[in-house]
């Protein structure tokens, strides 16, 4: 038996638990050089931050004191203070959007708007507003030009940006796990960033391409830091969530117009309160010829397109 | 086989630890390298998100810094061809149209002002009664705040929104916006770049 073993191996033997062991702290060895770099992971949450329960379930001292430790995480990465809010939504208020595809000139004036008054991310860059150029005549989203350059609008050309729709079914809201995200009482899907363990479920459900996930940090520098934040809007995302638009509830539940509606140079934009039957949003549904995108998919949006030309 | 089960061939033992010191020494000198760095993208111009309007809005109507009146005095009709009285208003482009003609706004007898249907004057500050003449299903959606740009507060509770006078978007003389210079496109990952269209053209799958 003998004979037969040391000409199956030329080399030798060792016994298995010798092999075992060497193998073991070999492994060890290559899993420790493989997870060297968790050791310089700095923004490990802290036990408070763990420990938090739901974002609906805070009691309001507790809600104070998570927007006083954001403010202090704030004030030490960028320098600056914040002004952290979490304004509550307002009675008798659902927000709706209106575009208006006949004037939109295509400017790309509301992203920047937006990734100003949104603390989003500048490298790697975050918008949550994306311009589809179409030629008149169709709309063919997924042939959509979204890279144009240079003078608009262009010949033949009409554009329709494309933002979260707060849709009343909200695919997104459906899909996620932990019910990071949810459709606020005056009609705003929003994201809890630190309840978010960004599996990327709603980006995948969401029909209009409207989520974001932050790969990395965002990179901002002092300058570029809106210090008015609220909990659930604006204020600076960890690595790893999912981020998009908000109708900047920090501002709307103000009575403030959104940024990107402040921007708009040709007056395409329109928002208002779709429960006040004089408000705007509400005459434009009543009397413009209004279009949603991908109506097909049942996720009645409060984001409307109209026509008036 | 009739190999020792307990024993194990030298040749496969240290084939198997070399694997895992290898794949330690891979990762412990970075072998594989960092991912490729990201692209810059050139610092954001605060002009790609200035809220002025298109156009300036002002106050008073004047001609290089000069009043009116101090040209088109008093009350009298302008008479003759305004050609032979020098060189003032030729710079004005006139693209509105069939409306071609000065004095279809442009009061005759006052020239500081506006003209209504009955030459009765519309003053400045209430230009959108000018504009209204003729565009009033415009005029009865910029009252309603489907045309047109608003500021400040949806919230009537809050102030309310502040409406944007026609001429403060539309040059009078030549209505139809001029083209614009759009702010830069969104940047493409570069490791979504390679199958370029693709990439580019899923808005915001990137």
């Amino acid at each position: 038996m003998s004979e037969e073993q040391k000409s199956d191996s030329p080399g030798g033997d060792i016994s298995r638990r010798a092999f075992l062991a060497a193998a073991a702290t070999a492994a060890v060895a290559a899993t420790a050089a493989a997870l060297a770099p968790l050791k310089d992971i700095a923004d490990l949450p802290s036990l408070e931050e763990f420990l938090r329960k739901h974002y609906k379930e805070l009691t309001p001292a507790d809600k104070k004191a998570i927007l006083a430790r954001i403010a202090e995480q704030v004030k030490s990465k960028y320098g600056v203070t914040p002004n952290v809010t979490d304004l509550p939504p307002l009675d008798g208020v659902e927000f709706g959007y209106a575009l208006n595809i006949g004037r939109c000139v295509g400017c790309r004036k509301c992203v920047f708007a937006c990734v100003d008054e949104n603390n989003q991310s500048r490298n790697p860059e975050i918008q949550y507003i994306r311009v589809l150029e179409m030629k008149k005549g169709s709309i063919d989203v997924e042939s959509a030009n979204t890279t144009y350059e240079g003078e608009v609008p262009k010949k033949d050309s009409y554009y329709m940006p494309v933002q979260c729709h707060q849709c009343r079914k909200a695919p997104c809201v459906k899909a996620c796990p932990v019910e990071a995200t949810w459709v606020e009482p005056d009609g705003v899907v929003v994201i809890d960033y630190n309840w978010c363990i960004g599996c990327r479920y709603c980006m995948a459900a969401c029909p209009y391409g409207a989520r974001r996930f932050n790969f990395e940090e965002a990179q901002l520098t002092a300058e570029d830091v809106n210090p008015e934040m609220g909990y659930l809007s604006n204020r600076p995302r960890p690595k790893g969530v999912v981020e998009k638009c908000h109708f900047c509830l920090h501002r709307t539940r103000a009575g403030k117009y959104p940024a990107c509606v402040e921007v708009c140079p040709t007056g395409s934009r329109k928002f208002g309160n779709l429960l006040d039957p004089k408000s705007e949003i509400s005459t434009i549904l009543q009397t413009k010829r209004v279009y949603v995108l991908k109506e097909e998919v049942g996720t009645l949006p409060r984001f409307y397109y109209y026509f008036d030309i | 086989m009739g190999a020792d089960p307990k024993k194990i061939p030298l040749w496969a033992a240290a084939a198997s630890v070399g694997a895992f010191l290898l794949l330690a020494a891979v990762f412990a000198l970075n072998l594989i390298g960092d991912a490729p760095p990201r692209d810059e993208i050139p610092k954001l111009s605060p002009a790609y998100w200035d809220p002025a309007t298109v156009r300036k809005v002002r106050k008073e109507m004047t001609f290089d810094g000069a009043p009116c009146s101090s040209c088109h005095e008093g009350v009298d009709a302008l008479q003759g061809d305004p050609k032979e009285k020098g060189v003032f208003h030729e710079a004005v482009e006139i693209k509105h149209g069939r409306n071609q003609h000065c004095f279809n706004c442009h009061n005759r007898k006052q020239p500081a002002d506006f003209s209504d249907f009955d030459g009765s004057p519309i003053k400045l500050a209430k230009v959108e009664m000018l504009c209204a003449k003729c565009h009033g299903t415009h005029y009865r959606d910029w009252l309603s705040g489907a045309h047109g740009r608003r500021t400040g507060h949806w919230d009537a509770a809050k102030g309310g929104p502040k409406q944007t006078v026609c001429i403060a978007c539309h040059n009078p003389h030549w209505p139809v916006f001029k083209a614009m210079t759009a702010a830069p496109a969104p940047h493409v990952n570069p490791r979504t770049r390679k199958s370029a269209s693709a990439g580019a053209d899923h808005g915001g799958h990137e």
